[in-house]
C-alpha cells in the first residue's frame, strides 16, 4: 500500500503555501469551479438536481445490498469469459496483479490513471519485480516521473509549471528544453506511444461496474484509458468495492454527473463500456480480462452509519476544487492518495483516524464541499463526527491532545462557577492592556500563543458585563 | 472463486445492523420496451431537431461537424479529408455504410490506399494490422449511434469493426447516417439493451468517442491529439 505521510499535515502544508508555484498552480482551480457552474447550468439546474438525487437514492440502496451487487457483478463478469479477484487489502490486490503478470511473462505494463490503483501502489510493487509499469495519463506520467503521488484526483500535475515539466523530460527522457505545452505534450505522445504498443498488459481503473452486465465503464480524456484496454493481450481493471451500480441505464445518471463536476465537459471524449476479453471473433482487444475487487478498509466504512455516505463518491474532485483549504495547502499536504474534503474523510477512515489526526480538523466547514458534491454527500457532518472521534473516541482512535483537554477542563471549572469566572475576567481586563492593539490581542503567551500565531484573540471588555449590569448601564432601553 | 465467499461476508457482517430486505427491492417500473418503440420511430421534426442539436453539440465538442445529402457526398467529402491530410494510408473498418460508399476505389483514384482492418484470407495478420493503424494517417469508421446531447460516436467493437481505426491513427473521420442519432446516452443504452436481448449476446462492449484526444495536464493548457486523434470529423449522411 501506498505510505501514509498525513501525519506531517501541518509542515506539508506550510510548505505548499510558502510555494509561489504552487500558490499560482491552486489559483488554476478557479477555471475548474467556472467549468462546473457553467455545465450545471447548460445541463438545467432543476434536471440536474433531479439527476442528483436519484444518483444518490439508487447509492443509497446499491450499498445497503453490496454483497448482493458485487456477488452479480462477479458472476456476471466471469460469465463473459473474465476473472475477478475478491481483495481485502491492498497486499492481496498486489499479489494477484503481479501474480498475473508473472504467469504472462509480461516486461511492460500500461496503466491508465486510478486511484484504486494508487491506493495499492502496484506501480512500486511491479518495479520491486523488475516489471516495468508505466503511467500513460500525462499530468500521471508526469508525477510518476518525478516520483511524487498525485496532486489532485483528476489533475494529478496541477502542480507542475511547464518549466519543471520541461526539466523532467530533459533529465529523464533526453528531451530538449521546451516551452511550449503541445510540444510538452507530444514529447510524451510519443515516448508513450512506444510502451502502448510494445506492452504486453494494461491496467485501468474503473469509474463504475455494472452488475446487471458484468461491465466496468472507463471514462478519459486522452483516449489512453482505451488503449490499455484494448492493446495489449490482457487487461486487468481495479475498482473500489463501492463503485459497483445496479444497471446499464444508471450510467446514464452517473456520467454527466461525474464529467460536469469534474472538467465542467458535457462528457469526457473517450467512454469506454467493457465486459470481458475480446469476442471469440473479434480480431482485436484483450484475450484475458481480469477485474480486481478491493476493500482496504471500506468495510470499516460502510459498516459505520456516520461514514457510510463518503463510500457514495464517485471521485470527481468538484470538493478540492471548492475548498479553500485544498485551494492553499495543496494535495500534497494530505499525505496519501486522496486529498482535499473527501481525502479528509476517507483517509482517516480507510487508514485510521491517528495516523491522519490533522486530516479532519483541515477544515474550515463551510460546507462549500457538500453545495457542489454531485451525489450531496454531508462532508462537514463527517468531519465533525471523525474530530469528535479523535478527542473522545475509543481508545484505539482517540488521538491524545494534552494541553488543549487541560485547557478545556480549566475553562469548564471556570464557566462553571460564577466566583472563579469573574475573577478570571478581571485578571483578564487587568492584563490584556500591554498586549492589546486595535481592540484584540495579537501574541498571548504560552500556552495560548499557538492560538494568536495565526489569528487574534478579542480583548476581553474593560468592565465585566455582570458589572455594566449592576450599575444599570444595560438596562437604559428598559 | 473461492475467497468470494469470505469477502462478502465480511460485507454482510458490516451491514448487519441494518434493517433490510434480503434481496434488493425491485427496480422502479421500466419504461424500456415504450421507450425502444418511440425511438424506432422518430418523425421528421423530430429527427431535424436531433441532427439541429447534434451539429451544435459537435461543434462544442471539437468535431468538425460535415452534412452529407447521400452516400455519394459522403465519399467525396472523406476523400477530401484524406487529400488535405495527405494520406498516403487510409485504415478503415467493415461497416456497411462504408462499403455502400466505396471508399476503397474512391480513395484508390485519388491516389491512396486503403486498408480494411479485419481478419480474411490472404490479407494482413494481426500484428500487420496494427502496424497499419499505428502508421496510417487516417482512419474511417461507420458507427453504431450517434448522442446528440453529447456528440458521441457509439461503436461496437466486434469482427471487423477494429477497435483501431478510431483510436491509432491521427485524424478520425466517423461516417453515420441520419437515422442512427439519438437524443441521449440513456436513449443509446436502451436501444443497446433491446439489441442484446434481442441477440442474445453476452458482449457489451460500447466506445463513445467525443471529440478528439485532449489533456490539460500541464497548467490546464488543452492540447489535443495527446494518444488518441488530435482531428476528428463526424460526417452525417441524409436528413
Amino acid at each position: 500500500m501506498t505510505e501514509v505521510l498525513s501525519a506531517h499535515f501541518k509542515a506539508q502544508a506550510a510548505e505548499a503555501i510558502g510555494n509561489a508555484t504552487i500558490q499560482e498552480s491552486l489559483d488554476r482551480l478557479v477555471n475548474f469551479r467556472q467549468g462546473r457552474v457553467d455545465a450545471v447550468a447548460e445541463y438545467g439546474q432543476e434536471r440536474w438536481d433531479a439527476l442528483s438525487a436519484r444518483a444518490r437514492s439508487i447509492k443509497q440502496e446499491t450499498l445497503e445490498h453490496l454483497d448482493y451487487y458485487l456477488d452479480q457483478l462477479s458472476r456476471n463478469v466471469e460469465r463473459a469469459g473474465g476473472h475477478v479477484f475478491f481483495a481485502n487489502d491492498a497486499q492481496e490486490a498486489n499479489d494477484y496483479v503481479t501474480g498475473v503478470a508473472k504467469a504472462h511473462g509480461v516486461k511492460t505494463v500500461i496503466k491508465s490513471k486510478s486511484m484504486v490503483s494508487e491506493e495499492m501502489g502496484i506501480a512500486a510493487a511491479m518495479e520491486s519485480m523488475d516489471i516495468e509499469a508505466v503511467e500513460t495519463d500525462l499530468g500521471e506520467y508526469i508525477i510518476q516521473l518525478a516520483r511524487e503521488a498525485p496532486y489532485h484526483i483528476i489533475a494529478p500535475a496541477l502542480h507542475k509549471s511547464k518549466e519543471e515539466v520541461s526539466e523532467l523530460f530533459q533529465r529523464i527522457l533526453g528531451a530538449p528544453a521546451e516551452s511550449d505545452i503541445t510540444a510538452l505534450a507530444g514529447i510524451a505522445r510519443q515516448t508513450l506511444r512506444e510502451k502502448f504498443l510494445q506492452a504486453d498488459m494494461g491496467m485501468t481503473g474503473a469509474n463504475f461496474g455494472v452488475a446487471e452486465t458484468g461491465a466496468i465503464v472507463m471514462v478519459t480524456n486522452e483516449g489512453n484509458g482505451r488503449m490499455c484496454s484494448s492493446l495489449p493481450r490482457v487487461h486487468v481493471a481495479t475498482m473500489g468495492m463501492e463503485r459497483v451500480i445496479p444497471r446499464l441505464r444508471d450510467v446514464a445518471t452517473y456520467l454527466p454527473l461525474l464529467t460536469r463536476s469534474a472538467t465542467g465537459q458535457r462528457i469526457s471524449s473517450y467512454v469506454s463500456i467493457v465486459n470481458g476479453p475480446r469476442r471469440r471473433d473479434e480480431e482485436d482487444g484483450p484475450q484475458e480480462f481480469h477485474l480486481v475487487i478491493l476493500n482496504n478498509g471500506r468495510s470499516r466504512m460502510l459498516a459505520d452509519p456516520e461514514l457510510r455516505e463518503a463510500l457514495y463518491c464517485i471521485r470527481c474532485g468538484a470538493c478540492l476544487n471548492a475548498c479553500p483549504v485544498y485551494g492553499k495547502v495543496g494535495g500534497h499536504a494530505y499525505g496519501w492518495v486522496y486529498p482535499g474534503p473527501i481525502g479528509a474523510v476517507v483517509t482517516p477512515s480507510l487508514v485510521g483516524v491517528p495516523r491522519a489526526k490533522d486530516l479532519p480538523f483541515a477544515s474550515t466547514l463551510c460546507g462549500a464541499c457538500r453545495d457542489v458534491c454531485p451525489l450531496k454527500i454531508d462532508i462537514p457532518r463527517m468531519l465533525l463526527k471523525l474530530r469528535s472521534d479523535a478527542v473522545e473516541g475509543p481508545a484505539d482512535v482517540r488521538v491524545p491532545r494534552r494541553v488543549e483537554s487541560l485547557m478545556m477542563h480549566a475553562w469548564r471549572r471556570m464557566v462553571a462557577s460564577p466566583r472563579l469566572f469573574s475573577l478570571a475576567g478581571k485578571a483578564a481586563s487587568a492584563v490584556q492592556a500591554p498586549l492589546s492593539r486595535k481592540g484584540a490581542l495579537r501574541w498571548l503567551p504560552l500556552p495560548l500563543s499557538g492560538w494568536t500565531r495565526t489569528r487574534d484573540f478579542p480583548r476581553a471588555a474593560m468592565r465585566p458585563f455582570r458589572a455594566r449590569w449592576r450599575n444599570d448601564e444595560g438596562r437604559d432601553g428598559r | 472463486m473461492a475467497d468470494r465467499e469470505g469477502f462478502l461476508a465480511n460485507i454482510r457482517a458490516a451491514l448487519s445492523p441494518d434493517q433490510r430486505a434480503a434481496v434488493p427491492p425491485a427496480p422502479p417500473p421500466d419504461d424500456a420496451r415504450e421507450r425502444v418503440a418511440a425511438l424506432r420511430n422518430t418523425s421528421p421534426e423530430s429527427r431535424a431537431e436531433l441532427l439541429a442539436q447534434l451539429e451544435r453539440t459537435a461543434g462544442l465538442q471539437g468535431w468538425r461537424f460535415l452534412k452529407a445529402a447521400t452516400e455519394r457526398d459522403a465519399v467525396a467529402q472523406v476523400v477530401e479529408i484524406a487529400r488535405r491530410h495527405d494520406a498516403g494510408v487510409v485504415v478503415r473498418t467493415a461497416h456497411d455504410v462504408l462499403e455502400r460508399m466505396a471508399l476503397d476505389r474512391a480513395l484508390a483514384d485519388a491516389g491512396m490506399e486503403c486498408v480494411l482492418l479485419a481478419e480474411a484470407p490472404g490479407q494482413l495478420d494481426a500484428g500487420q494490422r496494427q502496424e497499419a493503424a499505428a502508421t496510417a494517417a487516417l482512419g474511417v469508421t461507420g458507427v453504431d449511434a450517434v448522442i446528440a446531447e453529447t456528440a458521441s460516436v457509439v461503436l461496437v467493437p466486434r469482427r471487423g469493426m477494429s477497435r483501431q481505426a478510431s483510436l491509432l491513427p491521427p485524424v478520425y473521420v466517423a461516417v453515420a447516417t441520419a437515422d442512427q442519432v439519438v437524443g441521449t446516452l440513456d436513449d443509446a443504452l436502451v436501444l443497446r439493451l433491446d439489441e442484446i436481448a434481442e441477440a442474445e449476446e453476452s458482449s457489451w462492449y460500447m466506445n463513445l468517442v467525443s471529440g478528439p484526444s485532449r489533456t490539460a495536464d500541464i497548467e490546464q493548457t488543452l492540447v489535443v491529439g495527446v494518444h488518441g486523434p488530435g482531428v476528428v470529423y463526424l460526417v452525417v449522411i441524409g436528413d
